[in-house]
């Protein structure tokens, strides 16, 4: 039959099912799927809009997508899908039910056309529902944008590419999960099955997902993925690697499907006699190669310089992007930022590693990456939001939802010395677990199934691994104190997991865990009456000279000193382990770092500095001689410091009689910011701005916010970092100070 | 040489390896004739009537219809054929009118023959009632209604008068001979009854346990199953039997006073009364048993 004979055939059969579907109300329930959802939250929101007046700003998005990214789960996870189901199902029991196969096959149309016209008819139930989906989501929130008021951070411009991009995808799917559910309602003449069976396969998904298990080819699979991944490929394509999949799967399930309806039965439709098994073979044996390819995950290549390089959308004026080194802080890159953009080429040999990137002082986030790597990133800060995204040959280490934190019962035993008594307990509890984290790590995957480099996950692995090695080495030391006569065999497990971490790995001593896992490793067979301290520094001065213990011997003076109460024994501490550095530069930085917090410690005279009020009187450090003072170091962008203004508050209150003065001290680039923030505030707290920002910073060693200064009558210092009023030592550290003076 | 609108040539068929439902079955339907195909439930009709209409894929080409074979002519061939499979084949939740939609999009003829199919059916009055509300013989004429849609040249149809009242059946009976009469329609008609379509058939096939058992004119049925049968009540059977049985041996005692006896043909039966007033043997009753009937019961037990 010619070309023209088929589409005129095939019109006929669709026109047909149009007069066969009536009253069946297919179309209609698509039409309602599509449009539920958006009604319904705009009821929510008028009725949000109604009682509550919400001013709450954040980072500016695109409204109407971020309303189509809440509409998208119920829809794409289950209501679609089932939709579809049910709708394939309808459409064959009309025929099914009343004998209509048989009537349809003695009428001058062909099977293909019979077959094609109802799937035909079923993916225009499925267009009418992403039609309407779509276009409710735009109705309603244009109705929004006019009846109120909306935030600005909330942009009110219609995206109709991103729109049409997500039903492009919904709808690629939609033919695919159309085409499995409607050869199956076919060849099963009962209404119920295919329903039973479309639902068990949508919800498996799902229970596999508790069992952290992901199956990427499984069809039912794709619509979550796009409800993940709403804003679809990384690299800009309009389509996923699971649309593209799912039009392979289309084809495939089309064919058999077809071929089985028109042979009745599958061997008749596929056997070794008609020839048919070996094109059915053919195809499937294509679209097995096509599958597997798509499937197999891909990795990014290194370029052939490390190039750092970015946008930034702020209402802060940011001008340097600094990326540094954790262990020791040097900086590796300070990248000044034009025309909110930013780019600079590192020459210097950078081991790939864990490193911070700060945006002026404003915001501090870490990032995976080494030589050779070129990251692009867009970074947003807007009052006290931030949002930071990186793409490049880092992106599928650098993703957020990477760090996962999981709820471990043995944790919870073992921090209240529970079932000690009890080793598999732990051993297996501790076994499993970790199975089930290096699994997790594995799964690790882009929208467009991209997964981390080998060193990430080497990495990775081995931080899991430390995490619960160290749980392994809390235990084996409770057992020993609580249960010293009680002997158990360590499982094969365990020692698994053991074999898996090396010791002497100096550019992992950027975790901290590992740290500690070292230290106590160290310390294993020293079994001296001395303070665990001390056994630290004997361990690491017999180590051999290099990087591995530089880093150790650096961390661990930090620490020492972080929790060292006065000047001398600082100074001890540095006496004794400033020369067993090897490397002259961690020498310089150990210094450094001892300057200072021998300067901002205990008894030390705090520095001066002049600030003003909001009405332009100067205050200095001696205005309150005779009180204590507590300084609150904060800025209007700085969300951990707004959280704990009202603890601030209420504390400068109940302290209004004692003798103390409360200050908050404002370090906002721009003064407006400041006075805008402050403009309702009462008077308990006096709101202060440095005349000299930058150099109140650095004379009180300000390096993060919020940040809080207590000072004595005398103007010396009592904590140059003290405890947060939101934490609850804050009044018992307060009693006695106050009594002291 | 008689123009056949069907003929199968040793047409067999079966479902499993086990059981064959159709052992080399020959079927010849002239034009212009009426052909009821007859057969008990499970004799192979249904298999028969699913063959000649494709819905059943036959892999020999053995069957022809208007001359060809059947499977080259699939589908295009149903603009020629209006067919009733496994009857009632109906949309039931459509009025009867969007039933016949149905038919006239799919074979692309227009839409006001509706009026005139329901007209000839009977059905005018209830062309937009749904069909779910339909009694069983409302059904059935709105499935022959759409077989008749497009002017069909052969009518196949399985059973159409199944479930009907008298009345219905000889309305079919009526509809069906003045189509053929009028049109020229020919029309294959199965059925399980004999008596049902004997009527109006001018050509006959039976079938049973997959195999045709006859076929032939109605005349030649008559003739195959020609001998008359007649029943005849007497009294004291016993006194004059030794006399009867001299005069026809074939007498059966089929109980104390009643008797058969096999004629050549109806021509026979004065002779018979007169033999036996002649002989002064009362008669009581005398009838003739159907024979057509008998022999079909006979053919397919």
């Amino acid at each position: 039959m010619a070309m023209k004979n088929y589409i005129t055939d095939l019109k006929k059969s669709i026109l047909t099912e149009f007069i066969k579907k009536k009253r069946s109300g297919i179309f209609i329930v698509s039409f309602i799927i599509g449009i539920i959802f958006p009604l319904i939250l705009f009821g929510v929101k008028i009725y949000k809009h109604i009682t509550q007046d919400n001013v709450y700003l954040g980072i500016p998005k695109n409204y109407y997508f971020d309303v189509l990214k809440d509409i998208l789960p119920p829809f794409a996870y289950f209501f679609f899908p089932l939709i579809i189901i049910y709708c394939a199902s309808k459409i064959a029991q009309i025929d099914h039910k009343n004998k209509g196969w048989h009537l349809m096959e003695t009428l001058p149309i062909t099977k293909f056309s019979l077959y094609f016209s109802k799937y035909i008819v079923l993916i225009m139930g499925n267009l009418i529902a992403i039609t309407t989906l779509l276009v409710s989501t735009f109705v309603v929130v244009f109705l929004e944008s006019i009846l109120f008021d909306l935030p600005v951070d909330k942009i009110i411009s219609f995206p109709f590419l991103d729109f049409l991009e997500v039903g492009l995808r919904l709808f690629v799917i939609s033919l695919c999960i159309s085409a499995l559910q409607y050869a199956m309602s076919v060849l099963i003449a009962s209404f119920i099955w295919p329903l039973i069976i479309g639902f068990m396969l949508v919800i498996i998904p799902t229970i596999l997902f508790s069992f952290k298990i992901v199956l990427n080819w499984y069809p039912y699979q794709f619509f979550p993925h796009i409800s993940k991944y709403p804003k679809g490929s990384e690299f800009g394509y309009w389509l996923t690697y699971s649309e593209i999949l799912s039009v392979i799967y289309t084809v495939i399930a089309l064919y058999i499907g077809f071929n089985w309806y028109r042979f009745k039965k599958l061997f008749t439709a596929f056997s070794t006699q008609n020839k048919r098994i070996f094109k059915l073979l053919g195809i499937l044996f294509i679209g097995g190669v096509l599958v597997n390819n798509l499937l197999k995950t891909k990795q990014q290549k290194p370029h052939a310089k490390t190039i750092v390089q970015g946008k930034i959308a702020s209402n802060k004026p940011i001008k340097n992007v600094m990326i540094f080194d954790i262990v020791a802080g040097d900086t590796l890159a300070k990248i000044p930022v034009k025309n909110n953009e930013f780019k600079q080429e590192i020459t210097q040999d950078i081991k790939t590693d864990l490193y911070a990137i700060q945006f002026d002082n404003y915001v501090q986030k870490r990032i995976y990456f080494g030589n050779n790597d070129s990251l692009n990133i867009s970074f947003q800060l807007f009052g006290t939001k931030n949002k930071f995204e990186l793409k490049g040959t880092r992106f599928a280490e650098n993703i957020q939802s990477n760090k996962r934190r999981s709820y471990i019962s043995f944790g919870y035993y073992l921090k209240n010395n529970l079932r000690i008594d009890n080793e598999d307990f732990y051993m297996d509890g501790i076994y499993e677990n970790w199975q089930k984290n290096l699994d997790f790590i594995e799964s690790i995957k882009t929208v467009d199934n991209y997964i981390p480099r080998k060193d990430y996950i080497d990495r990775q692995t081995k931080i899991v691994t430390i995490q619960f090695l160290n749980y392994w080495k809390d235990f084996k030391k409770k057992r020993k104190t609580l249960f010293p006569n009680k002997p158990y065999v360590v499982s094969d497990g365990i020692k698994e997991l053991e074999k898996n971490v090396s010791l002497r790995d100096p550019s992992f001593l950027s975790d901290n865990k590992y740290l500690d896992y070292i230290l106590k490793d160290l310390i294993r067979e020293d079994n001296r009456e001395v303070a665990q301290e001390e056994k630290f520094y004997t361990a690491i001065n017999k180590l051999d000279a290099g990087l591995f213990k530089d880093r150790i011997l650096y961390r661990q003076l930090i620490n020492s000193m972080n929790s060292a109460k006065n000047n001398s024994t600082r100074d001890s501490l540095i006496d004794k382990y400033v020369g067993s550095f090897e490397k002259e530069s961690y020498k310089k930085l150990i210094l450094n770092k001892f300057k200072n917090y021998n300067r901002l410690s205990r008894g030390e005279v705090a520095p001066n500095f002049l600030a003003y009020d909001r009405n332009g009187k100067a205050y200095n450090l001696n205005s309150f001689k005779g009180k204590l003072t507590i300084i609150d170091f904060w800025a209007s962008w700085c969300g951990p410091c707004k959280r704990e203004d009202p603890f601030y508050e209420r504390k400068a209150l109940a302290y209004k009689n004692k003798p103390i003065q409360f200050i908050s001290m404002n370090v906002d680039e721009n003064k407006d910011d400041w006075l805008i923030d402050i403009n309702n505030k009462g008077k308990s707290i006096l709101q202060l701005r440095a005349k000299n920002i930058k150099k109140i910073r650095e004379s009180y060693g300000v390096n993060g916010i919020p940040r809080f200064i207590l000072i004595d009558a005398n103007g010396k210092f009592i904590s140059s970092n003290f405890t947060r009023p939101s934490n609850s030592v804050f009044d018992e550290l307060m009693k006695i100070y106050l009594k002291k003076k | 040489m008689t123009d056949f609108v069907i003929k199968t040539e040793n047409l067999s068929f079966s479902y499993s390896k086990k059981k064959q439902a159709l052992k080399n079955v020959n079927i010849n339907v002239p034009k212009g004739s009426i052909y009821g195909f007859l057969g008990p439930n499970g004799a192979g009709k249904s298999t028969t009537m699913q063959l000649l209409t494709g819905i059943l894929p036959n892999k020999e080409n053995n069957i022809f219809v208007f001359g060809d074979v059947l499977s080259n002519q699939i589908p295009s061939i149903f603009s020629k054929i209006g067919a009733l499979v496994e009857s009632p084949s109906l949309y039931l939740h459509l009025s009867a009118t969007d039933n016949l939609r149905c038919i006239t999009q799919l074979k692309e003829i227009s839409e006001t023959k509706i009026p005139e199919v329901l007209e000839l059916v009977g059905l005018s009055k209830n062309a937009n009632e749904k069909v779910k509300q339909f009694s069983l013989g409302m059904k059935q004429r709105l499935a022959i209604a759409m077989t008749l849609l497009g002017e069909p040249e052969l009518l196949l149809l399985d059973e159409p008068v199944n479930g009907l009242d008298p009345t219905g059946m000889s309305d079919v009976r009526e509809l069906l001979i003045k189509l053929n009469k009028q049109k020229g329609i020919t029309v294959f008609i199965s059925s399980h009854l004999l008596s049902e379509i004997e009527k109006m058939c001018t050509h006959i096939g039976i079938i049973n346990q997959g195999e045709i058992r006859f076929e032939g004119t109605m005349d030649a049925l008559s003739k195959r199953g020609g001998q008359c049968n007649i029943l005849i009540e007497t009294s004291h059977l016993k006194k004059h039997i030794e006399l009867l049985k001299q005069a026809y041996s074939s007498l059966k005692t089929e109980s104390e006073n009643i008797f058969k006896i096999s004629l050549k043909s109806k021509e026979d039966i004065p002779e018979v009364s007169k033999f036996m007033i002649q002989n002064n043997i009362p008669i009581y009753q005398l009838k003739i048993e159907e024979g057509l009937e008998e022999w079909f019961l006979s053919l397919t037990k």
